[in-house]
């Protein structure tokens, strides 16, 4: 039990990491931001939605991932935000958009797409282990306390 | 337990905020006038996404210049306007409309 704790705390810190870290450097930053939305190949009329709706759901995700009972929730959200980008990275290495735009966003826009959709790819696994462990411990103390009251 | 907790999470929370603010940069040429480079001259860019965009590769993609004679690289990767939209089959999909005025004749880029 103990382990699966500390498993959980690391899952939940590891994506902490990488939405807190993201979305704060899109803030800080936010202009350059906006314009590489625009170089994206989706339409530029989505830009100003998507500048803010990518980095406030970062953010609500890192909020949900810190407290015990909001982190079910916080690790679907994950799995599905990273689910999300991991498709879009290898639309574009499939070539459907015609063309490879630069992959951008702080220190990670250094990163190729191959290696962004490894990270990526990195993160799902991380984030289904994550759901795997929590149930399991969410389903162990629903048993446990029945068997207290039995 | 909550004592290990806490500790990950704020070290967590910590270290990406600090990150984030270390690797912010410190000079942004894109707040600058873009320029696109093109047969030794160089032309005023446009707005990123609507006059022109970068794709991925190596090389320069649009300079900025802070007194008209000097050219540094700005974006990387290749600078495309109608030519990065198209299809297979030859029909572009959105074409962008490039700022044709000529700045600087110089090849001077750095």
């Amino acid at each position: 039990m103990f382990k699966k704790q500390v498993m959980l705390e690391c899952v939940s810190a590891l994506l902490i990491l990488l939405f807190l870290y993201a979305s704060v450097s899109k803030f800080l930053d936010f202009k350059t931001f906006y314009r590489e939305m625009n170089n994206q190949p989706l339409p530029n009329s989505w830009t100003p939605f998507l500048v803010w709706i990518i980095p406030c759901s970062e953010i609500l995700l890192c909020v949900a991932l810190i407290f015990e009972r909001t982190r079910l929730l916080g690790l679907y959200g994950s799995l599905a935000l990273m689910g999300l980008f991991t498709i879009y990275a290898t639309l574009i290495l499939l070539n459907v958009f015609h063309r490879v735009p630069c992959s951008c966003g702080g220190v990670i826009k250094r990163l190729t797409w191959p290696q962004h959709l490894v990270l990526n790819l990195f993160y799902v696994i991380l984030s289904v282990v994550g759901v795997l462990v929590q149930r399991s411990k969410s389903f162990n103390s629903i048993s446990f306390t029945k068997n207290s009251f039995v | 337990m909550k004592k290990i907790k806490w500790s990950i999470l704020s070290l967590a929370v910590v270290l990406s905020v600090c990150g984030a603010f270390a690797t912010r940069p410190h000079f942004d040429c894109s707040n600058m006038t873009q320029y696109y480079f093109s047969g030794g001259v160089y032309f005023a860019a446009g707005v990123e996404g609507e006059n022109y965009n970068c794709d991925q590769g190596n090389g320069a993609c649009t300079y900025y210049t802070l007194n008209n004679i000097n050219y540094y690289t700005c974006q990387t990767g290749t600078y495309c306007t109608s030519n990065c939209f198209v299809r297979p089959d030859g029909k572009p999909i959105k074409p962008l409309k490039p700022a044709a005025t000529p700045v600087n004749t110089q090849n001077n880029a750095k």
